[in-house]
């Protein structure tokens, strides 16, 4: 039976994290609400209050500055989907929330909302994490920020707490050219990732690889980085991976994946699967940066 | 509570829980039986209406999220003697069997094509990927949004 | 005693995709048959106007909630309803203390059991049932009814339900006797065989995954009951409820209403039983509707199906032999075993066969005929072993096809129904007929028209095969870890059954010259309203404005099996014919006695509502008038003409048949597994096509469909309680409009059915089994393996030897 509740509309931020310590676990926030209805439906959670702060403003803009991009956290999957050429990183974001549920869905479902669900194979997750990007949480006295690798803590669990998300922040690190590219698995056009990878290669002026992040979905309770492929990559000339160190990585990746068997995949194949997309995430990368594969 | 919305041109008032779906109140209070709810979890698309000009899953969304937004729904659209041109397109191609998932096509449709007036086949079948027809009319619904793509160019061009 | 029809075509369009209904116009001069008319409730389809069930409402009703087993299987051994009756809002609740202990069952055994008899068979069969003011308070009240289970041995597992040690799930035991075909004797056709092949494939469950749920509203009227609900067996239904209640069939009305897409899933279903009952026992209008859990794991499915079995063919390419063994999991209440129309029979010219179909009931959901039943699993065993034969022969799969499969006049080798129209068997069916009748009737058991021949021919044509295929498990192109292939694949099905009756019609022919149909069909899509009209006004001599269809009113549709088993055109179409020329021979007689100087009527005839001699349009009488001329008349007692067939139709089974080819390019990730579909040509042979526009719609639907189960779709079980684990899209997927090439295209066959309305046969089944076949081939081309169905990426890569 789904659980009744109450339907609360705070007129800013301050007051909608008010409500939520107030109320606390039973209280939920409502962005787009696509997840939350599914929750809500599935009598996967039961609450009381229903805090919608789908009418608060200030927090659905993207900022393209010199050192940054920052998406607010109520930024529209569409309207993520629609920035596609105001940044190259966000031309890849663009792509990736293409992928995502429907249209109709995208029209409703925020950026925001898609990270504090904390889905382990949420698409927009690896590439946040592949790009070392923050996140900017609202408390009652301020705000606190969080790199994204840090920002989960399990299944549909996040250290975000009664606070709320307010803000993804993409450091664009002085003099060096940042990529980022994801790829996936999934059955029909409109899926959930069966398994997901997303890598972004840093590069300077003389073409070395100055920063690596590879970040893997629905291998474990969060996305997880692979260390020692970002090891792998970093120092390495954008002109010198071969392509049998491209397959090396995917298997240094896919020895980082911890994945479970379930409905949609075994363990084994999205093991499997990590190498083939690692290795194509950064070809994709090294593509787009100028180099070449040897 | 009291609920204001404004469905196809009309200012409506309503007592609601505020817990229910709009796609509920759109079709048990307001008996707009044209909003189609089959999966009730936001994957079929045959719930679609546009808010605001933006197709949305009504299921998926609280009867709130609709307060003081303009709401279209397929009988705001045209009527049997003057069907808009979209609806013209689908009976001509025969976009649909049993059309069940039918306004949520078109409503698609009308989304899609006010954002891009003259798109190709590719960009439709993408486009018409977020509604569900089980009988697997695609074929015809991607060429019944074509035909609706002329319909409207040559509309909007006299 | 039976009638040597000459074989001929249908003199028409010859490989014009697309336009089919315009030449055969111009060469037939046909007014309305042929044409592709937009189907009549077109506008309220787009309007969003049409009712379906879910959109029903009747006054004064309440609402039902259905208590669903939370066990494989379980008895009730006490059940306390005191506190869900206590609730404020609760009108009442049932139980299977109130629900009379007859079996009833659904159309071609798919449901054999009580409306509610205390046992659960499955996770989510229905128990008890709530009326409430509002579906809240009933699914609250549901949550205070308390049960008390005696938990029994469940078994999931088909092949272990055999033994005769398993958990027992009915009185009648687990397992049916096997449906046998044999001809010839296989030991000899292995002999003569210079090459076999074996399988030993295992089929998922695909989900009818209906877009449209279904709802059952019941209202008594002292002791009689309407049901409306969304089915496509009107009839079937109401015999349903009188089987259930034991009830007189003249006391139950079924308003069938417009389906969504259905497939078979809704034909005559337990929960509209348990509206009836319901809403006798509360005394009020009751409206169950189900919700998309409910209809994807609570009321049926495909079944699991597994194939053993070996084929054989000489050097050249002739099969010799076919030896197979079939078995069907029918779940809770499935009673079903006769899935064998399409191999048995398309691949009949096998020298000698055998085939053994076993249904065997298990601990899982109910399972039913969907879509192609047999065609989508036994069928595509046998399409791949002949595709291995054809391999090892080295033959084109378009020519080995051509070589093995029957044409008209060939015998068919599926002679043996069980039941038929209360006879034995057919035969003894056949026995029974007077000969006056039979004289008019095909030779039995022998292929009277269409065959996969001509469109494999024209479809290869037209899809460039000889150009694009490439060889055996050779792809025709290779860039990187992308393949690409070709691939066909054909299937069959029966034009309807006549196992359980003959299919009628009525119609009547107003007083304005209009006229009205009723017959028991289906309106899931298919456009049963229109295609039914446009046989009954070319055979008037109406224009299609002046025909309407009644199609689910069972007080004035006469029985038909209604629209199952590619049923609708070919018998219920014949019946519309026959009915109309029924009403038109009495029209005319009046009209040649009373306005044309009692001339022979053979020598009116009608065109656009106007009585004529044949040949000239000078003096011509609008129907009305000649209808308003016997309102006086002291003979015609009657301002309309009824009509019904006046002959019975022959069995179809015994003759009838319709064929799918297709072909299809497809590409193949090598690395992750993924199929993307490139191109794809439908080919069908159906007889006339009476409205070009519905068909290839319904051809494609079929073709996608089955990709579908070629590709993502099966049910996934829970191995320790049997329950469905992805009852819902999110889990469930289905293809959509970026996932089918929609530049596909249909070509129709030139076949000519001489019992079928207008030449027409049956259409809606073979599509399916053709895709599954042609995609399956075609990812063999790409890969060299043959990966077994769904070919999701995992199993792919799987096949592959990658994991």
């Amino acid at each position: 039976m789904q659980s009744h509740f109450e339907y609360l509309r705070p007129s800013s931020t301050k007051e909608a994290v008010q409500m939520k310590i107030e109320f606390g676990q039973r209280a939920k926030y409502w962005a787009g609400g696509t997840d939350m209805t599914l929750r809500w439906r599935r009598e996967i959670d039961r609450f009381s209050h229903c805090i919608d702060i789908t009418y608060l403003t200030g927090l659905d803009n993207i900022e393209v500055e010199e050192d940054c991009i920052r998406i607010g956290a109520l930024v529209s999957l569409s309207a993520l989907e629609r920035a596609d050429q105001r940044h190259h990183l966000l031309k890849t974001l663009s792509d990736v929330t293409k992928l995502m549920c429907t249209p109709q869905t995208r029209t409703l479902a925020t950026v925001g909302g898609n990270l504090s669900n904390a889905s382990p194979a949420a698409d927009l997750t690896p590439p946040f994490i592949a790009m070392d990007a923050l996140a900017e949480i609202t408390t009652e006295d301020g705000i606190r920020t969080v790199p994204m690798d840090q920002f989960f803590e399990g299944v549909n669990r996040t250290v975000v707490g009664d606070d709320l998300l307010s803000a993804i922040e993409i450091p664009l690190p002085e003099s060096q050219h940042k990529v980022v590219k994801y790829h996936r698995i999934d059955r029909t056009i409109v899926d959930i990732a069966l398994v997901n990878a997303s890598t972004s290669l840093s590069a300077d002026r003389s073409r070395t690889i100055t920063r690596a992040g590879v970040a893997l979905g629905a291998v474990a309770p969060i996305v997880i980085r692979s260390p020692a492929a970002e090891r792998f990559l970093e120092g390495k000339s954008i002109d010198s991976v071969s392509e049998s160190e491209l397959e090396k990585v995917g298997e240094i990746a896919s020895e980082d994946a911890k994945p479970i068997s379930d409905v949609r995949a075994s363990a084994d194949y999205r093991r499997a699967m990590i190498k083939v997309m690692t290795a194509r995430c950064i070809k994709d990368c090294i593509d787009e940066l100028g180099g070449t594969i040897s | 509570m009291r609920i204001r919305l404004n469905v196809n041109g009309n200012a409506i008032e309503l007592e609601s829980a505020t817990d229910r779906t709009l796609a509920d109140v759109l079709r048990e209070e307001l008996g707009l039986i044209g909003v189609r709810v089959s999966c009730s979890e936001g994957e079929c698309g045959s719930c679609t209406i546009l808010v605001d000009g933006q197709p949305m899953t009504s299921c998926m969304m609280l009867v709130n999220q609709g307060e003081g937004k303009e709401i279209l729904t397929i009988e705001g659209l045209g009527t049997p003697e003057d069907l808009h041109p979209i609806q013209q397109a689908f009976i001509e191609e025969q976009g649909f069997q049993c059309a069940f998932c039918t306004p949520g096509f078109i409503l698609s449709a009308k989304a899609f094509l006010e954002e891009n007036p003259n798109p190709t086949e590719d960009e439709v079948a993408f486009a018409m990927s977020g509604n569900i027809c089980r009988c697997g009319a695609y074929p015809y619904i991607v060429r019944s949004v074509l035909n609706a793509a002329e319909k409207l160019q040559a509309g909007s061009s006299n | 005693m039976y009638k040597e029809f000459e074989f001929k075509s249908n003199d028409l369009a010859k490989a014009v995709p697309g336009v089919y209904g315009d030449v055969q116009d111009q060469v037939n001069g046909m007014k309305v048959v042929g044409h592709g008319f937009p189907v009549k409730d077109a506008v309220e389809k787009v309007t969003g106007s049409l009712k379906y069930a879910v959109d029903m409402t009747v006054q004064n009703m309440v609402h039902g909630k259905i208590l669903r087993c939370p066990h494989a299987h379980a008895r009730i051994t006490k059940i306390d309803t005191s506190k869900a009756e206590a609730l404020a809002g609760v009108i009442g609740v049932l139980t299977h203390h109130d629900v009379p202990q007859n079996d009833w069952e659904a159309a071609w055994f798919n449901y054999r059991g009580k409306v509610l008899d205390g046992v659960g068979r499955f996770v989510g069969d229905d128990l008890a049932a709530v009326a409430a003011v509002s579906e809240e308070v009933a699914q609250r009240a549901i949550e205070l009814i308390d049960v008390e289970y005696e938990i029994l041995a469940a078994v999931f597992d088909f092949e272990e339900a055999r033994s005769p040690d398993a958990p027992q799930i009915r009185v009648e035991g687990n397992e049916r006797d096997p449906y046998i075909v044999e001809w010839g004797d296989t030991s000899e056709g292995m002999a003569l065989a210079d090459h076999t092949v074996e399988c030993d494939i295992f089929y998922h469950s695909q989900q009818y995954a209906s877009i449209g749920r279904n709802a059952a509203i019941a209202e008594w009227m002292g002791d009689k009951v309407t049901l409306w609900t969304s089915s496509q067996t009107p009839t079937e239904t109401r015999d349903g409820i009188h089987e259930a209640l034991g009830i007189p069939l003249s006391k139950i009305r079924v308003m069938a209403l417009p389906a969504g897409s259905s497939f078979g899933q809704w034909w005559s279903n337990n929960f509209m039983m348990i509206a009836v009952l319901l809403a006798k026992k509360v005394r009020r209008p009751v409206k169950i509707e189900l919700d998309n859990e409910e209809c994807m794991s609570a009321v049926k499915r495909r079944h699991l199906e597994k194939t053993r079995g070996l084929m054989g063919c000489t050097a050249d390419g002739q099969l010799t032999v076919a030896k197979i063994d079939h078995l069907i999991d029918n779940g809770g209440y499935g009673f079903k075993d006769d899935v064998g129309f399409f191999c048995v029979d398309m691949w009949g010219k096998a020298l000698h066969g055998h085939y053994a179909i076993h249904g065997i009931n298990t601990n899982l959901l109910t399972a039913g005929c969907m879509r192609g039943v047999g065609d989508c699993t036994l069928g595509a065993s046998v399409e791949r072993m002949c595709n291995q034969l054809a391999e090892k022969v080295d033959m084109d799969p378009v020519e080995f096809r051509i070589k093995n499969q029957i044409k008209p006049g060939d015998e068919l080798r599926m002679q043996h129904s069980r039941d038929n129209m209360h006879h034995d068997s057919v035969e003894e069916y056949l026995a029974a007929i007077p000969e006056e009748y039979r004289d008019e009737w095909p030779k039995p058991f022998h292929l009277l028209s269409g065959s996969t021949e001509e469109i494999l021919r024209r479809g290869a044509k037209s899809f460039r095969w000889a150009e694009r295929w490439n060889g055996w498990g050779k792809p025709s192109s290779v860039d990187g870890p992308r393949h690409r292939a070709v691939g066909v694949g054909t299937g069959a099905h029966v034009c309807g059954v006549e196992f359980e009756g003959n299919a009628s019609a009525m119609v009547r022919l107003n007083p304005d010259g209009s006229l009205k149909v009723h017959c028991s069909v289906g309106r899931q899509g298919q456009g049963s309203e229109t295609t039914q009209a446009q046989v009954a006004a070319e055979e008037m001599g109406l224009s299609l404005s002046m025909v309407e269809v009644e199609t689910g009113d069972t007080d004035s549709c006469p029985w038909s099996h209604g629209s199952l088993a590619s049923n609708t055109m070919f018998r219920v179409g014949w019946a519309t014919r026959e009915a109309t020329r029924d009403a038109k021979r009495q029209l005319l007689e009046i009209a040649a006695r009373d306005m044309f100087d009692n001339s022979d009527p053979a020598d009116l005839a009608i065109t656009d509502g106007q009585v004529h001699i044949k040949g000239s349009m000078s003096d011509s009488v609008s129907i009305s008038e000649v209808l308003n001329m016997i309102r006086s008349d002291t003979l015609g007692q009657t301002s309309s003409i009824t009509g019904r067939p006046a002959v019975p139709m022959p069995p179809s089974t015994t003759f009838a048949r319709h064929f799918g080819a297709q072909f299809v390019e497809v590409e193949v990730d090598v690395d992750t597994g993924k199929i993307v579909l490139l191109d794809y040509l439908a080919c069908q042979d159906s007889g006339t096509v009476i409205n070009p526009q519905v068909l290839k719609n319904q051809v494609i639907g079929g073709a996608i469909c089955g990709a579908g189960f070629a590709i993502y779709e099966h049910l996934v079980f829970d191995k320790e309680t049997g329950a469905i684990k992805n009852a819902n899209l999110l889990d469930y997927k289905l293809l959509r409009a970026a996932d089918f090439p929609h530049k596909a295209e249909v070509l129709f066959g030139d076949s000519y059915d001489p019992v079928g309305p207008f030449g027409a046969r049956g259409a809606g089944e073979a599509p399916i089994a053709a895709s599954i076949s042609a995609i399956s081939q075609a990812v063999y081309n790409a890969i060299g393996v043959w990966v077994d169905l769904p070919m999701t990426p995992e199993r792919l890569i799987r096949a592959l030897g990658k994991v």
